[in-house]
C-alpha cells in the first residue's frame, strides 16, 4: 500500500500568554536575527513540553513536537488524546488552516477537511442556499452540488425545513444538514474532528455506516478525531495516540485504545 | 521520494510573490456565491432594500449643496453642483466600501478561516464583486439625473467627451488602489490591532485629500508649507482617477494628463504587489495571532 500521507518533523509552536509590547519586541527580535544577521529564529531553540497542568517556564509552548507518521491508502485512522494533547492542531495543520512551524507534510489527492460542522452557514439563509453556501466552501462546484443535491437532502433527514432559513434550526438538524454535504464531498482524503458529537443516535449510526461505506467501499483515507471511544473502535483500522504534543503510539486501533484508557 | 509524486505539499513557509490563479479558478462558484451571499444579506429584513442604495448618496450630495457649495461657497468648476458631487460621491464610495471590506478580511472572517481551507483572496474578491453592484445603481442615479440636465438645461455646462471612454480602466484603478492599501491594513491587523483604530478614521480624512467636495483648479496658486498645493495633492493616486472622471463625463476643469494617471497605475501596480507579499507572508499563520 502506497503512503498517502506523510509527516515529517512536524512541529507547531504557539506563544502563551497575550498579544502586547513584549510580543513587539521579540517579532522585532526574530527579524534582527533571521533577516539581518540571518541566524537561526532564536525563539525555535526554546518552548516547553505541551503539558496543560504544569505552569509554564517559558513563553512559547510546542503544540506539536517532531511528529513522524505516514498513513496509507485507504486506512481509517482514529487520533485519540486527552483534551489539549495537540489533536486538532494536527488536522488543522493538515486542513492548511495553520501552518506548520517546523517539518512537512506531503499529501496525494484532494483532501476535505470537517473541523466544525457547518462552516459559512449563515442563518439567514435557507437550509437548501446554505447546501450551496457549506458545499462550495468545502471545495465543490455548483455542477457537484447540483448533481448530489436530492441525496443530500434525503441523507439529512431534513426535508421539510430545506427551504426554511437555517436560524429556525435545532442544533441536531444543522449538524445532520452539515454533515449531509460533508458526507457527499467525495475527497480522497477525509479529515473528521468531533464532528459526531451532536445528532441522535439514529444519526450517528448513519454517519458512522456512512464513514465505513465511504472508506471500505470507495476506498477513502479517512483521519478521525473523538472522544467516543466506542466510535473510535467500531469505525477505525488504526490509531496513533498523542500526548502532550507528542506522538507517542500508533499501531492497531485496540492497542492504542487500551492504553489511552489505562492512563 | 521524489515531489512530483504528491499532490500537495505543506511548508513553513511559501513563496512570498505567487497567486495561485489556476485554484481561484478552480474556486469561481463559492467566489459567486459568497457575491451573492454578500447581496442577499444586505436585503434581508428591509423594506425598502436597494433603495436604501439612491437614499444615500442623494442626502449626501444635498450635505454638500448646503455645506461646500451653499456655506463655503466652493465652486464646481461650472458644472451643476449635484452632478459635481454625485460623481464624486458616486467613485469615492466604491473605493472606500472596497477599502474597508479588503482591510477586514482576516479579522471579519477569522471563523471561517479557522476551519477550512479555500484561497483567502476569495474574500476580498467577492466583496469587490458585490459592491459593484451598488456601484452600478449609484451610477445609474448619476445618469438619471444628467439626462434631466441635457433635457431640461442644456446649457448646464457639463458636457461628455472621449474621456469618458476611460471609464472601465478608472474602475480597475479604483478597486485595485483599494485591493492593495486593504490586503496590507488587513495583514497588519491580525496581531497588532492598533492600526485598526487609526483605519477609519485615515478613510474619512482620505476623502477631504481627494477632489471630491472641490474641484483640483482651486488647488492652483496655493502652497502649503511653501509646496504648490496642486503637487501635494497630486501625491494622492486616487486625485487623476476622480479628475479624469469628472472631465470625462462632465467636462469639468482640464484633462489631469497622461503621466499622473500612469503614476496612479504605476502606484497600484507597486501596492498590489507589496499587498500581496504581505498577504502571503500572514495568510498562513494568522489564526495564530488573530
Amino acid at each position: 500500500m502506497a503512503a498517502v500521507i506523510e509527516f515529517e518533523n512536524v512541529s507547531k509552536q504557539y506563544r502563551l500568554g497575550l498579544v502586547s509590547t513584549r510580543t513587539l519586541t521579540h517579532d522585532l527580535n526574530r527579524w534582527w536575527q533571521t533577516s539581518v544577521l540571518h541566524r537561526e529564529d532564536p525563539y525555535l531553540r526554546i518552548g516547553s513540553v505541551n503539558d496543560r497542568t504544569k505552569a509554564a517556564d517559558s513563553e512559547y509552548v510546542w503544540a506539536l513536537k517532531d511528529i513522524n507518521l505516514s498513513i496509507e491508502e485507504g486506512d481509517i485512522v482514529g487520533i485519540v488524546g486527552s483534551n489539549g494533547s495537540g489533536k486538532t492542531t494536527l488536522l488543522k495543520i493538515l486542513s492548511r488552516v495553520t501552518g506548520p512551524t517546523t517539518g512537512e507534510i506531503r499529501m496525494r489527492g484532494r483532501i476535505g477537511s470537517l473541523l466544525e460542522v457547518g462552516t459559512g452557514f449563515h442563518p439567514e439563509m435557507t437550509g437548501r442556499e446554505n447546501i450551496f453556501m457549506n458545499g462550495a466552501i468545502l471545495g465543490m462546484t455548483k455542477a457537484d452540488i447540483n448533481r448530489k443535491l436530492d441525496e443530500i437532502i434525503d441523507f439529512s433527514g431534513c426535508t421539510r425545513y430545506i427551504d426554511t432559513p437555517v436560524k429556525r434550526y435545532s442544533r441536531g438538524m444543522l449538524v445532520r444538514l452539515a454533515f449531509s454535504v460533508a458526507a457527499f464531498l467525495d475527497p480522497e482524503i477525509l479529515v473528521l474532528d468531533e464532528v459526531l458529537a451532536v445528532g441522535d443516535k439514529e444519526f450517528q449510526a448513519q454517519a458512522v455506516a456512512k464513514i465505513r461505506d465511504v472508506s471500505l467501499e470507495q476506498g477513502r483515507t479517512v483521519l478521525f478525531v473523538s472522544h467516543n471511544m466506542d466510535n473510535v473502535r467500531s469505525l477505525c483500522k488504526k490509531g496513533i495516540l498523542l500526548e502532550m504534543g507528542q506522538l507517542t503510539a500508533q499501531g492497531d486501533i485496540n492497542d492504542i485504545v487500551d492504553r489511552y484508557m489505562a492512563k | 521520494m521524489a515531489d512530483q509524486k504528491w499532490d500537495l505539499i505543506i511548508r513553513p513557509k511559501d513563496k512570498l510573490l505567487s497567486v495561485d490563479f489556476a485554484e481561484l479558478w478552480r474556486y469561481r462558484d463559492l467566489w459567486s456565491l459568497f457575491v451573492k451571499r454578500n447581496i442577499i444579506i444586505q436585503y434581508k429584513q428591509t423594506v425598502l432594500g436597494p433603495v436604501w442604495y439612491i437614499v444615500q448618496p442623494v442626502l449626501t450630495v444635498l450635505m454638500y449643496m448646503l455645506v461646500f457649495g451653499g456655506i463655503a461657497g466652493i465652486a464646481t468648476d461650472g458644472v451643476p453642483q449635484p452632478l459635481f458631487y454625485l460623481a464624486g460621491t458616486c467613485m469615492w464610495q466604491y473605493f472606500s466600501d472596497c477599502l474597508t471590506r479588503t482591510s477586514d478580511t482576516f479579522t471579519g472572517n477569522a471563523g471561517i478561516f479557522g476551519k477550512v481551507y479555500f484561497p483567502r483572496l476569495i474574500m476580498p474578491l467577492s466583496a469587490m464583486t458585490s459592491n459593484l453592484l451598488r456601484f452600478g445603481i449609484q451610477l445609474g442615479l448619476f445618469f438619471v439625473v444628467y439626462a434631466g440636465y441635457a433635457l431640461l438645461a442644456p446649457d448646464c455646462g457639463a458636457h461628455l467627451n472621449w474621456y469618458a471612454l476611460l471609464f472601465p480602466v478608472l474602475v480597475v484603478m479604483l478597486a485595485g488602489l483599494a485591493l492593495g492599501f486593504g490586503t496590507i491594513v488587513s495583514s497588519l491587523t491580525t496581531k497588532y490591532r492598533d492600526l485598526h483604530v487609526l483605519f477609519t478614521f485615515i478613510v474619512s480624512l482620505w476623502m477631504y485629500a481627494t477632489p471630491i467636495v472641490y474641484p483640483l483648479s482651486l488647488t492652483e496658486g496655493r502652497y502649503l508649507f511653501g509646496v504648490p498645493l496642486r503637487t501635494v495633492m497630486s501625491l494622492n493616486p486616487v486625485t487623476p482617477v476622480m479628475e479624469t472622471f469628472k472631465y470625462g463625463f462632465l467636462g469639468a476643469g482640464e484633462f489631469i494628463g497622461w503621466g499622473a494617471l500612469c503614476y496612479s497605475l504605476g502606484f497600484m501596480a507597486v501596492i498590489l504587489v507589496l499587498g500581496i507579499m504581505v498577504f502571503n507572508k500572514v495568510q498562513k499563520n494568522f489564526m495564530d495571532t488573530v
